[in-house]
């Protein structure tokens, strides 16, 4: 822990998060009640927290309590919060930025942005009254895989991802002395997203089977599903999250790659425009980002299939889902970059999202009455393993009650909780220590796929209801137990909402839902 | 529709005379007009406007080039400036006022604001009117018969332009309305404002975007309707801007170019809309800000606002300064896709 926190020291020394005037100057820090006094040499200051070398080892002090003197104080009203972002155009192009406008006034700070070119650009803000600059803060857009090659060289304080980082990044951040990305602590899901195959408006196709998209994108099939038409394809720029995101949940599951002679775009707005034009055009693409093509409908063998929705993403009901992420490193960053990333999750921030296009992470409850399809796949799968007894005793115990769209699932055959999901643990903690479930019940309600005995499945689902109720309860610290009930139930296999044919269909059925009644 | 109205007091003219009232003498002295020849209470108040008058910011000052020129013959005796637009009372130098308010307390010195003339006998009223349009536009006509040929500033909402009213005074300048209780204001080289507004119910169906600068930067909007390629019909920029009918037929959005480039100091603005409610097709609409690289603007910053609607829908001002690429680009374009954010329409 000590050897972090050194190494974050070195690497905040070294890099740009110390104010260049305040490097290596001698302070004197004594307490504002009198008494205690340190000296040394000032490390940084983040315009909350000196950080001082002192003959005790470093020291972090909060400036709220101490006088600084000597040289080396930095004027506590001329300090700017400096800090950058760098990573997926498709996530600093719109969605980063009117985040930061939106938070900066509402701290009623002036805004002005200074645009080198779309991707290099920098908003300067600064208080109205006396026009001090508050804070400077630095956009570079590339792909994620540069943002985070940014983060390891320390030219960007945050990173925009639109997937998590690999092993080998989390490997190299860790040896920087960054931090491990992996912990949940390091990132978070700013916005929500999914994968979408589109087509022109044109093309007659409704829906595809996520194997015959899988066989078209790598070149396997030629033409159109019952015609002979040819596909032609299109897809982002080599290198480009999307394509990576393609890579990791569509191709590589099925052992497949990304057809040759693909007719590559610069973004993803220009992606979609080009197979909107194109009568013969295939693409997959962010569900944010579909202009003016027409979404084709995924489709399970079985025929079950997950619609793309706000909700169904909300709920990580939709198989492919792609969240987009911040990853932060494990060092203090500047104190208007810890408020920054603070109001990415209230409600107003939500709001933002939501107007930029993409799918928010407000909770929402959705009625038994809006589940009809469910319950008919439900219906439809009843037979000796799932009895009619079991889904009346599920229609039952779930009566009056609804869906809430916090739902949890698992990553590929382990008990960990995925992005989402470990987000969606911190988030329900926090409703519940606003008091926002007050005298009702919280049902905690366990899925399975449906490999296996039926039996051993609801053991299963049960078991993992009552794990994420046990995490979400050992997160709310403040709630009070005696206002809210964490109620745990399971029905195994009994609703399933994707085929168990594949593994993304599986995935989907393994969850832990939430119900509120 | 509600009109008001609001002239300065009277030393305005008279402060706006004074303070351009310098001219060379054709023999090359110096000279400067004699002092005015008024009675003591115009005095007072003329000296007033002029401290005023110094603490105008330079942008905010009349463009030179169009005020009308001096009437008067070199050489000759100079008239008092404004003597040629006071056809009213004739003043009284005996002090009458004070004379009569010391008989009669109840007595009120005739005003003499809004009383002026114009050399066709109109009277020197300011007025403007807003009429809605088709395309949720609105038309103001702006009749200020004194200030023929001047800068007249447009302000609605955060937007603002300036545009120079013909030789008669008269200005009829079509912008779209940026909410449904529109409010203009109009401000003129004296000081002088005038205000209207319009209700324009069918505004709601509509999504705007606006850029707006200062000075001779050229900068537009370019607006891709539905997948739309540059010169293609659906790309709607200023030499291709549609029009507020085939707006409100839904058909497609219009671009409206406001502003004077031929003004000393312009305030241009451009304002993109589309018809959201009546849209007869969904998708997107690719929008991107282009400024092109000049002999005045390269290796400068060009500051810019954008509006557009924030995240709570109302109209939203963003400040921007681009940095613009250096004079061996000059005849290139900066085209920004970022800081106009794209509109996606969903047919209801």
């Amino acid at each position: 822990m000590i050897r972090m926190l050194l190494g974050a020291a070195f690497f905040a020394a070294l890099f740009m998060v110390v104010p260049r005037a305040a490097t290596a100057q001698d302070v004197t820090l004594s307490a504002r009640g009198g008494g205690v006094e340190v000296s040394g040499t000032l490390l940084s200051f983040d315009g909350e927290f000196y950080r001082v070398d002192t003959v005790y080892g470093v020291l972090t002090l909060d400036s709220q309590a101490v006088l600084c003197e000597g040289p080396g104080c930095p004027g506590l009203e001329a300090y700017v919060a400096e800090f950058t972002l760098s990573g997926a155009r498709s996530m600093g192009a719109v969605l980063m930025p009117a985040l930061v406008e939106s938070f900066a006034a509402r701290r009623g700070l002036k805004i002005r942005r200074l645009i080198e070119d779309d991707d290099n650009f920098t908003y300067l803000l600064s208080q109205p009254e006396t026009g001090h600059d508050a804070a400077r803060i630095t956009f570079r857009l590339s792909t994620t895989g540069e943002g985070f090659a940014d983060l390891l060289a320390g030219e960007t304080d945050l990173v925009m991802a639109l997937r998590e980082a690999r092993a080998d990044e989390v490997a190299h951040a860790l040896e920087a002395g960054l931090g491990d990305l992996s912990d949940p602590a390091r990132s978070r899901v700013v916005a929500l997203d999914a994968l979408v195959p589109v087509v022109s408006r044109e093309n007659p196709l409704q829906r595809i089977t996520v194997g015959a998209l899988v066989a078209l994108l790598s070149g396997a099939e030629a033409s159109w599903p019952g015609r002979e038409d040819p596909v032609v394809l299109h897809g982002p720029p080599r290198g480009s999250g999307l394509e990576e995101l393609l890579a990791d949940h569509l191709l590589g599951p099925a052992g497949a790659s990304l057809a040759q002679g693909l007719r590559r775009h610069a973004d993803d707005a220009a992606l979609a425009d080009a197979v909107a034009r194109d009568p013969l055009g295939l693409a997959v693409t962010r569900m944010s980002e579909t202009g003016t093509a027409r979404v084709l409908r995924l489709t399970g063998a079985c025929g079950m299939s997950p619609e793309p929705t706000r909700r169904s993403l909300k709920a990580e009901d939709y198989p492919f889902a792609a969240p987009l992420f911040l990853y932060t490193p494990a060092r203090r960053l500047p104190l208007l970059a810890r408020e920054f990333l603070g109001f990415l999750s209230t409600p107003a921030a939500q709001i933002v999202v939501r107007r930029a296009g993409f799918t928010d992470q407000g909770r929402e409850e959705i009625p038994l009455a809006a589940q009809g399809e469910r319950l008919a796949n439900a219906i439809a799968g009843a037979g000796p393993e799932v009895t009619l007894q079991e889904l009346q005793r599920m229609a039952a115990s779930l009566r009056g009650a609804a869906r809430l769209t916090t739902s949890f699932r698992f990553r590929g055959g382990s008990t960990t909780l995925d992005a989402q999901s470990a987000g969606n643990v911190a988030q329900l903690a926090r409703a519940l220590d606003s008091g926002a479930f007050a005298g009702r019940e919280l049902i905690f309600v366990g899925f399975s796929d449906g490999e296996g005995g039926a039996a051993a499945n609801r053991r299963i689902a049960r078991r993992r209801a009552q794990e994420v109720r046990d995490a979400v309860h050992a997160a709310a610290v403040w709630a009070d137990p005696s206002r809210t009930t964490l109620s745990v139930e399971a029905f195994g296999e009994a609703l399933p909402m994707a085929c168990d044919d594949s593994d993304w269909g599986r995935r989907v059925n393994r969850r832990v839902e939430v119900w509120l009644r | 529709m509600a009109l008001k109205r609001r002239l300065i007091a009277g030393g305005m003219t008279l402060a706006a005379a004074a303070v351009i009232g310098h001219f060379v003498h054709p023999d090359g002295s110096l000279f400067t007009v004699m002092k005015p020849r008024h009675t003591a209470p115009l005095a007072a108040g003329s000296a007033a406007a002029l401290e005023g008058a110094a603490v105008v910011p330079l942008a905010a000052q009349p463009d030179a080039r169009l005020l009308p020129e001096p009437a008067t013959e070199w050489g000759l005796p100079i008239l008092p400036q404004d003597a040629a637009t006071q056809l009213g009372p004739p003043r009284i130098k005996a002090d009458l006022p004070g004379r009569v308010a010391a008989l009669d307390a109840g007595y009120a010195p005739p005003r003499t604001d809004g009383q002026r003339f114009n050399q066709y006998g109109l009277r020197c009223e300011t007025a403007l009117r807003a009429e809605p349009g088709a395309g949720g536009m609105v038309t103001l006509r702006l009749e200020a018969p004194c200030q023929p040929n001047a800068r007249v500033t447009v302000y609605h909402d955060a937007l603002r332009f300036a545009v120079r009213s013909d030789s008669s005074g008269l200005l009829t300048v079509a912008l779209p309305a940026l909410r449904e209780q529109a409010a203009f204001l109009v401000t003129l080289p004296d000081g002088s404002t005038a205000s209207a507004v319009a209700h324009l119910p069918e505004m709601a169906e509509y999504d705007r975007v606006a850029l707006q600068w200062q000075g001779r930067a050229a900068m537009r909007i370019h607006a891709y309707e539905f997948g739309a390629e540059f010169g293609q019909p659906g790309h709607v920029w200023a030499e291709a801007p549609a029009s507020p009918e085939k707006g409100a037929e839904g058909e497609g959005g219009y671009l409206v170019r406001l502003g004077d480039a031929g003004l000393a100091q312009p305030m241009m603005a451009e304002v993109y809309s589309f018809p959201r409610g009546t849209s007869r097709r969904d998708g997107a609409v690719r929008l991107t800000v282009e400024a092109e690289v000049t002999d005045g603007s390269c290796g400068r910053e060009v500051e810019a606002e954008t509006l557009q609607r924030g995240a709570d829908g109302a109209m939203r001002t963003a400040a921007l300064s681009l940095h613009m690429p250096g004079c061996e680009a000059v005849g290139e374009y900066l085209v920004l896709k970022n800081p106009l954010q794209d509109l996606k329409i969903a047919r209801n």
